[in-house]
């Protein structure tokens, strides 16, 4: 048993709504530029 | 129905007392009582204020603020509330201001209900003594040298000692029902997907939910009837309404087969187990038949669930990588930047769980430790399945034993993971459960008697619970 309850598939029609506000979401991030998430390098530098 | 939130909110709403008046009185309370116990992390004095105010101009204008009126609720600080701070007692989210609330938040407020705080916890709700938080413990009121039980302990801790009528909790292996057990307070798990998660922060998200802890039985469904019901935006929410759960307080149990769970009165210390068989007794005389049923798979369920809830854990937890809130330690790379943020940001109870479900999930181990867990679940659920062939609800211990010392079990996992095994059968089947004040220890210390319901079966929980409450005999101790 993995979940207690039996339900399945639970999904709402493909309709866009409104999310979080992009500015108040990132103002909370420890860095953000150019209205995304900031991050250090990812690949190194190595050729 | 008898409850402290009830009277209030029942003044509010006809004008005999006001929400400034309510509000002014709780944090009054906290301000002289809350250096000693550390219920709160953060008393939201100014905004509670400004919205009794609202509440008042509501009721002088004609029109109903709503079933929980002016009635000062605690928040347990893992449930999302706009604009503050939400840390689960940890490093990695100190300073994080969430920018939505929490379904049930959303529908304390539009209750009429004004949140006063956000309690102290068990970090990410690991524990069971309050005692893993950033911040420091939470005291026990009825002996500040004593846990209040954990994970929920501020939450428990706020309504024992009066500053609160009623707060809310989470409940992934019994963090409600064990601190209310051990701070003599009522702390209600609902069925599984009857309140939405909406929120919460999770911790396993499929045993997490969240419920009230409150000084009755009857405050506890009223705050039951305003969280619960359906939420689309929890996957896991039942379509369903709220439980009504009000009128069942009162109901008695006349002709209810009522089991007592040997496995949850034999583990437990003697005192304990002396007050659940007076509690089986009242229930009988009251017009209850009450037997007793052993269901052996129970004794497997805390192994069990300390795989299961730790596999969840490692996956929910994955999130705070130190990229979209809280902490970041800098380092040249995103990985090492991951691996810095963590070190420095969860405590050792917390990276024990990830390193635990880590373990059990990875390839060479998954089946020996998480399937079979899994498959131990099935049974448990099945124990519960047989059980209520022949009872209406089962009977046992909250807690193997009364509240213990601050600093006791913190260097043995194993002792305090020991103190949620009456608890996690119920958070694995998914069904409901609630602990109800039962008397006390020879040192005064409260007792918590649990009631368990099948799925759904929060009715029969309650007018069990009712029951019980009414039958309670005083503790030696006195008040807190």
């Amino acid at each position: 048993m993995a979940h207690p309850l039996p339900l399945q598939n639970v999904l709402r029609d493909d309709e866009p709504e409104p999310t979080l506000d992009r500015d108040t979401v990132l103002a909370e991030a420890p860095a953000a530029e150019d209205r995304r998430f900031r991050v250090p390098r990812i690949l190194g530098d190595e050729p | 129905v008898n409850g402290a939130a009830i009277a209030l909110a029942d003044a509010v709403r006809s004008g005999t007392r006001s929400a400034r008046e309510s509000v002014e009185e709780s944090l009054q309370k906290i301000a002289t009582g809350d250096h000693e116990i550390h219920a709160f992390l953060e008393v939201l004095a100014d905004q509670a204020l400004e919205r009794a105010d609202e509440i008042d101009r509501v009721v002088a204008s004609g029109s109903d603020p709503g079933r929980l009126a002016g009635v000062p609720v605690a928040l347990k600080d893992n449930l999302c509330t706009t604009g503050i701070p939400t840390t689960c007692s940890s490093r990695i989210l100190e300073g994080w201001r969430p920018p939505y609330d929490a379904t049930v938040v959303e529908r304390l407020r539009a209750a009429g209900a004004i949140p006063i705080g956000k309690t102290n916890m068990d970090e990410f709700a690991m524990g069971s003594s309050t005692e893993n938080s950033c911040s420091g413990p939470t005291r026990n009121p009825h002996d500040h040298d004593r846990v209040p039980g954990g994970s929920s302990g501020g939450s428990a801790a706020a309504v024992a000692a009066g500053f609160v009528p009623v707060a809310l909790g989470s409940d992934t292996g019994g963090s409600i029902r064990q601190p209310a057990a051990l701070c003599g307070v009522v702390g209600m798990k609902p069925t599984y997907g009857v309140v939405s998660r909406y929120g919460l922060i999770a911790f396993a998200s499929s045993l997490d939910q969240i419920g009230p802890l409150s000084a009755t039985v009857g405050d506890a469904a009223l705050m039951l009837e305003v969280i619960g019901g359906h939420d689309r935006r929890d996957s896991t929410s039942l379509d369903a309404p709220a439980p009504d759960v009000l009128s069942a307080v009162e109901a008695g149990v006349e002709g209810k087969r009522i089991g007592l769970v040997t496995e949850l009165v034999e583990d437990t210390a003697p005192e304990v187990a002396a007050r659940v068989r007076e509690a089986a007794e009242a229930l009988g005389s009251a017009g209850a038949l009450v037997e007793e049923i052993s269901i052996p798979q129970f004794r497997y369920g805390l192994a069990a669930y300390y795989l299961i809830a730790p596999a969840e854990a490692s996956s929910n937890l994955a999130r705070f990588d130190g990229v979209r809130f809280g902490l970041r330690v800098d380092a040249p790379d995103v990985a090492a930047m991951n691996v810095a943020t963590r070190t420095a940001g969860f405590g050792a109870e917390v990276k024990r769980r990830i390193m635990l479900g880590t373990y059990a999930l990875s390839a060479g181990y998954y089946d020996a430790y998480y399937a079979k867990a899994q498959r131990v679940r099935t049974l448990v659920a099945d124990g519960f399945a047989l059980a209520y062939l022949r009872f209406d609800a089962l009977l046992g211990a909250t807690t193997p034993t009364t509240a213990f010392g601050i600093g006791d079990r913190t260097e043995d996992p194993l002792a305090m993971y020991l103190s949620d095994s009456c608890t996690v059968p119920a958070n694995l089947a998914g069904h409901p459960a609630i602990s109800v004040p039962f008397g006390g220890d020879e040192l005064g210390l409260p007792v918590g008697v649990q009631v368990m319901a099948p799925a759904l079966g929060e009715p029969t929980l309650f007018a069990v619970a009712g029951a019980v409450e009414r039958a309670a005999p005083a503790r030696a101790g006195g008040t807190a």
